[in-house]
């Protein structure tokens, strides 16, 4: 090799050995190594106090004294499902997190959403409506 | 060496090696099933794929990986640097099958193109747990796919061997990507001690043997020879260089390998044509500096290959006093012949 190649060879080892390490940290910082479960999903819902709830055939949505419960009822067709707060006519204000299989997923949040809605933003298509 | 460009150039020792690769890729994935059923049966036929492939393409460019440094520091791990293209084609072939099956599976059967779908269907860049990690795969797996396309000598020689080693240093980035692919995407989803510790290790193996090799290379590259009255450099005495071997010395950021052979001493640039191999790593067989990596040849004297071949490597001028070699550091044209020292 060129001395010029050694030297990439060198640095791109030294980058390498600087940010693997921090992928790794990174990414493992979250995750329990005795759960095989992901930490926005479980099937248990709370059992904190509910202070609000609604419910229609697809979700049920609770809200709970710093978060919100979503419990996705039965599988969506849709391919992407995220869930935003919105205002009364539907308009998206604030993204939620994304929703894939049934289960019990919890994000945190303080305030009371006017409404929230399901959406598939690969077909643009409004899944479902829940005004609180 | 040769002549003209073949699809794949097969050798005794290739096919051998070759048999090897597909034996062991077939037994790893007979295994892999076979575990998978009895300790975790409700897996299903696709998943089984994709876990399969996914986690053979990773086992293989760990291999890839610790070749390079392993033959820099060993001789004894030439063979397989020789036929390391192969394999690194056999996992682009793997990845490709674990790539093209989770985009056909989590991505075809909806009525987008399952490319937009690949890079719409999770927005969430913002978080770790549900990042969008089947990008990153893509992008490994277009990196893989532009190095094993280009794994032939003819683009090898359209490229030059430079630009070439450089488009294929891009492996490193491929495994970053392939790295932060799966703590991002599979184990988010189903952590396992045994495979974390893998990679983990894996990393330190290949890391430290890339980085110690690179310091010993940096060790080379800092000898200072010392230079008599007319500018020629003391580098050794004759003593210091085997028979029919070579002893490298780096002059001006270039390395220079001085022969011994026959009672004769040349010096040539260190550098093969071929692949940028280290000439001077290499031995005299047949009258010829073979080059370790890929066995390219070029006459001691001339710095050239031996006809019909047209490779040509820069050749020096030396000299002898007493027993101490001298070199002049300026380097002739590729291919001049330089009549050789004898001793």
């Amino acid at each position: 090799m060129t001395s010029g190649l050694r030297k990439a060879h060198k640095y791109s080892w030294l980058l390498l050995a600087i940010i693997i390490p921090l992928i790794m940290f990174f990414a493992l910082k979250d995750v329990s190594l005795s759960s095989g479960n992901d930490s926005a999903t479980s099937f248990e819902p709370s059992k904190e106090p509910i202070l609000k709830m609604v419910e229609n055939d697809v979700i049920k949505v609770s809200l709970l004294s710093n978060s919100i419960e979503i419990i996705l009822k039965r599988t969506l067709k849709n391919a992407s499902s995220i869930a935003y707060i919105s205002d009364l006519s539907g308009n998206k204000n604030q993204i939620i997190g994304q929703l894939s299989t049934v289960g019990v997923y919890r994000f945190n949040m303080e305030t009371l959403p006017k409404s929230i809605i399901l959406y598939d933003e690969l077909k643009g298509e409004l899944i479902t409506k829940l005004d609180f | 060496m040769g002549l003209d460009y073949q699809l794949v150039l097969w050798n005794k020792h290739k096919k051998t090696y070759d048999k090897i690769i597909v034996v062991s890729m077939l037994l790893y994935l007979i295994l892999f099933a076979a575990i998978t059923l009895v300790f975790n049966s409700e897996t299903s036929l696709e998943t089984l794929v994709l876990r399969a492939f996914g986690s053979l393409a990773i086992v293989l460019l760990h291999v890839i990986l610790v070749i390079g440094p392993l033959s820099r520091m060993n001789t004894r791990f030439l063979p397989i640097l020789y036929n390391r293209r192969h394999l690194g084609v056999s996992m682009f072939i793997t990845a490709l099958i674990h790539g093209g099956f989770a985009l056909i599976q989590f991505h075809a059967l909806g009525d987008t193109n399952l490319f937009y779908s690949l890079f719409t269907s999770n927005l969430d860049y913002n978080t770790l747990t549900n990042f969008p990690f089947q990008v990153l795969g893509f992008f490994a797996l277009l990196i893989l796919f532009v190095m094993a396309s280009t794994s032939h000598d003819f683009f090898l020689k359209n490229l030059s061997p430079t630009v070439w080693k450089r488009l294929h240093m891009l492996v490193y980035l491929a495994y970053a990507l392939i790295i932060a692919h799966v703590f991002l995407g599979a184990f988010q989803q189903e952590t396992s001690i045994f495979t974390i510790g893998f990679l983990i290790v894996g990393f330190l193996i290949i890391g430290s043997l890339h980085i110690i090799s690179s310091f010993r290379e940096a060790k080379i590259d800092k000898f200072i020879a010392h230079k008599d009255v007319q500018g020629w450099l003391k580098v050794c005495t004759i003593e210091e260089i085997d028979d029919d071997r070579a002893k490298i010395f780096t002059v001006q950021n270039e390395r220079i390998a001085v022969f011994k052979y026959d009672g004769k001493l040349s010096a040539v640039h260190n550098v093969c044509k071929h692949q940028g191999g280290p000439l001077g790593e290499g031995k005299i067989i047949d009258g010829c500096i073979t080059c370790p990596w890929h066995g390219y040849q070029y006459l001691p004297h001339n710095g050239q290959s031996p006809p019909p071949f047209t490779e040509k490597v820069a050749t020096y001028e030396l000299k002898l006093v007493e027993n101490v070699v001298y070199i002049n550091p300026k380097a002739f044209e590729e291919g001049t012949e330089v009549e050789p020292t004898l001793f």
